[in-house]
């Protein structure tokens, strides 16, 4: 068996054992709206986050097929991992990357745990798709930086144990950004919630008033945060989450609906796409890891597997219509089909909205 | 520009650049010149005098001779005849092949004094034109086999797709077969189909690539509001969307030819043929009237898109197939599916 395929059948074997316990349903979205700290718990204790982390972190010090690997048996699974999902996917490659000695012996040890929770500090209100035009800004003090500003769209930012800031700290549209850690609660903090569309509570508005900042706790150099958060942002485009998002509904849905000649097409369409996207997302992440990506890769693949998620929600209005009429509604089906419905608008928006990635996209095209 | 490259090596660079060497002049000397070098039998052992290589070469070759909206039979001889033969024991070079895998074929055989006598017809059939034998699946006691046919022994009745490439319809009244072999025991005529299907999808892939940049770079030259057109945001977004759909095709296609079961071939059909329709759509919309000119070089790409859209499984009847297979296992499960199916397990 290859190392890929036994980490397959590792991780493939925990999901069966918390299934077989009860101890998860599937929902789709989960590494959005499925918050459950023991899970992640466990998860850690068997190695399973951070896979990329090095050895000496508690890592495996493993690759990005590895961790792909990892990532879409849990998203494909519904698995509940929103607890620890951001810190593992763009928190800890940055603080591989550019975190101190101490950021790194501190924190990465802590994520593979599953132990730290980590919201995104990006969104404002005048600064959505246009990111460069943040005005949330970071004034230096004696022994570290006030932050002062409001984000936006923050998800988690209230089980959160720091918040990861892009903030102004100079006047240049780029150069003068940089990215704070910022630890919760802090004094100078108000978190308050954005209720969604469905009721639930996962988006904040999180504002800063003269929040005191360690200079320990500046994440890479002054002025380097915009090239920061746009890599984190590959990583966040990247992944599985972009096309796997509504797959525990399309799983639940047909082994509700049994043979049926009718909905095969739809069914052989989504699996023929799905195959696909997953080709183009295993060369994207070889690439991302040797720095061969081209520019409008990852893009193109957010682009193409959220507008796929949204269509997948349609086709499961029409599977889950046709069927009520010949047999009782499919109730575990209609749960999840819910919860994708409230939300799907956010699968073309979050992490770059597809109107922006088609910019980025064209303008490599015609560079 | 640049996108992901599933296949460059050093040796298919130097392929590339032997066929664009090809495709100076006609295509009657382009198919004299692919003989020449051998191209068609890539995938036969040199020890065989066969030229060696393998599908990869050959999909490439496919490719890059479909991105120039070039027509030969390197597909029907190589791809999908030659195949079709290896899968039978029966690995020579052979004369020009005309593949009569898609729907509308119905033959069957007889055995009289030893020779094997078909009856029935073809429909769809490619490289007629330029074939001696044509292969032709038939079922006997229950297998399949392929009886090779002398072209001469069918009626012909030669048409042509939407591009101008040869396709005919085929009678054969006890045509005497040149000889029949059984296909390998776990393949059928749903495979001979899919095969025919990959070959599509792969043409189709090659030219996506064509029209994207040709759309690309008819968008940053052409003027309209005193600016090129691909910065009006919309027409930018057309040009994302059919970079999109060409990577799409490259993904399902790489994957069949890693991996080249039925079910792979279909999804690479199915995804590859919608992904011409829509491309070919938006790329003459970005084009405007200029598109439709048949001095333009975009229709010669756009009508075989369409054509191989419709040609060797169209995607509505594969993603049937897909989905019908998937639902007659025990318990489906839609991701093991994909992932074991990807890793070349049949599903």
């Amino acid at each position: 068996m290859s190392e890929l395929a036994a980490l397959r059948s590792e991780i493939r074997a925990f999901i069966h054992e918390e299934l077989a316990q009860q101890r998860f349903t599937a929902h789709c979205d989960s590494w959005l709206t499925s918050f459950d700290p023991d899970f992640s718990a466990r998860l850690g204790e068997r190695g399973l986050i951070g896979l990329m982390i090095p050895i000496q972190f508690g890592g495996r010090g493993l690759g990005v097929a590895e961790r792909l690997v990892v990532s879409e048996e849990l998203l494909a699974a519904g698995a509940p991992v929103a607890a620890h999902w951001f810190a593992e996917r763009q928190f800890a490659p940055s603080i591989v990357r550019h975190g101190t000695p101490s950021q790194q012996a501190e924190w990465l040890p802590r994520v593979t745990r599953g132990k730290a929770w980590i919201a995104i500090g990006l969104s404002e209100a005048d600064a959505g798709s246009d990111l460069a035009a943040i005005r949330t800004r970071a004034e230096q003090v004696d022994g570290g930086w006030a932050i002062t500003g409001a984000k936006l769209w923050s998800s988690g930012a209230h089980t959160a144990h720091a918040i990861v800031v892009l903030a102004r700290t100079g006047a240049q549209r780029h150069e003068g950004l940089t990215q704070f850690i910022v630890r919760l609660p802090n004094a100078g903090v108000q978190i308050r919630p954005i209720p969604l569309i469905s009721g639930e509570h996962h988006f904040n508005e999180v504002a800063f008033d003269h929040a005191f900042i360690p200079d320990s706790d500046v994440l890479g150099p002054i002025g380097n945060g915009w090239t920061q958060a746009m890599q984190e942002l590959a990583f966040e485009r990247a992944g599985p989450e972009r096309y796997l998002s509504t797959l525990p509904l399309l799983q639940e849905l047909l082994s509700g609906l049994g043979p049926d000649a009718e909905s095969a097409s739809e069914l052989g369409r989504c699996i023929a796409e799905i195959t696909s996207f997953r080709a183009i997302n295993q060369r994207v992440v070889e690439h991302l890891a040797t720095g061969q990506t081209s520019a409008i890769d990852i893009p193109m693949l957010k682009s193409l597997g959220t507008s796929f998620e949204q269509r997948t929600v349609q086709i499961a209005l029409d599977l889950v219509a046709d069927s009520s009429r010949t047999a009782p509604p499919i109730t575990a089906a209609q749960g999840l089909l819910r919860e994708a419905q409230f939300q799907s608008p956010g699968f073309s928006i979050r992490g770059g909205t597809n109107e922006v990635l088609r910019g980025i996209i064209s303008k490599g095209l015609t560079r | 520009m640049s996108t992901l490259d599933w296949s460059q090596t050093p040796e298919r660079l130097a392929l590339a650049a032997t066929l664009l060497a090809m495709c100076d002049g006609s295509d009657e000397r382009l198919i004299r010149a692919l003989d020449d070098a051998g191209i068609p039998w890539i995938g036969i052992p040199e020890a065989d005098a066969g030229s060696g290589g393998d599908d990869g070469d050959l999909a490439a070759a496919l490719r890059l001779l479909a991105g120039q909206a070039r027509s030969s039979s390197l597909a029907e001889t190589g791809f999908i005849g030659g195949w079709a033969l290896r899968q039978c024991g029966h690995a020579e070079p052979d004369s020009h092949l005309a593949p009569a895998f898609d729907i509308g074929t119905d033959a069957t055989a007889i055995e009289r004094d030893g020779a094997w006598f078909i009856s029935g017809h073809a429909s769809n059939v490619p490289g007629v034109a330029h074939a001696s034998l044509v292969l032709i699946p038939v079922l006997i006691s229950e297998r399949w086999q392929l009886a090779a046919i002398p072209i001469d022994q069918a009626e012909i009745v030669a048409h042509a797709n939407l591009a101008g490439e040869s396709r005919a319809e085929l009678h054969f009244s006890n045509a005497k077969a040149a000889f029949l072999l059984p296909i390998a025991s776990d393949l059928g005529w749903i495979d001979l189909h899919a095969r025919l299907g990959l070959a599509r999808a792969i043409q189709i892939s090659g030219a996506l690539l064509a029209v994207r940049d040709m759309t690309v770079q008819y968008a940053r030259t052409r003027e309209q509001f005193g600016k090129p057109i691909a910065e009006l945001q919309a027409v930018a977004h057309l040009l994302a969307a059919i970079a999109e759909q060409a990577l799409l095709a490259e993904a399902a296609v790489a994957t069949a030819i890693n991996s080249p079961t039925s079910w792979n071939c279909a999804i690479a059909k199915s995804v590859a043929s919608r992904a011409a329709r829509s491309a070919s759509a938006a790329a003459h919309q970005v084009h405007g009237a200029m598109g439709m000119s048949l001095e333009y070089p975009l229709g010669s790409l756009t009508t075989r898109l369409w054509s191989w859209a419709e040609e060797g499984g169209r995607p509505e009847a594969w993603e049937h197939w897909i989905g019908q297979r998937f639902m007659q296992q025990d318990r489906p499960n839609l991701w093991e599916s994909i992932v074991n199916a990807m890793e070349g397990a049949d599903r």
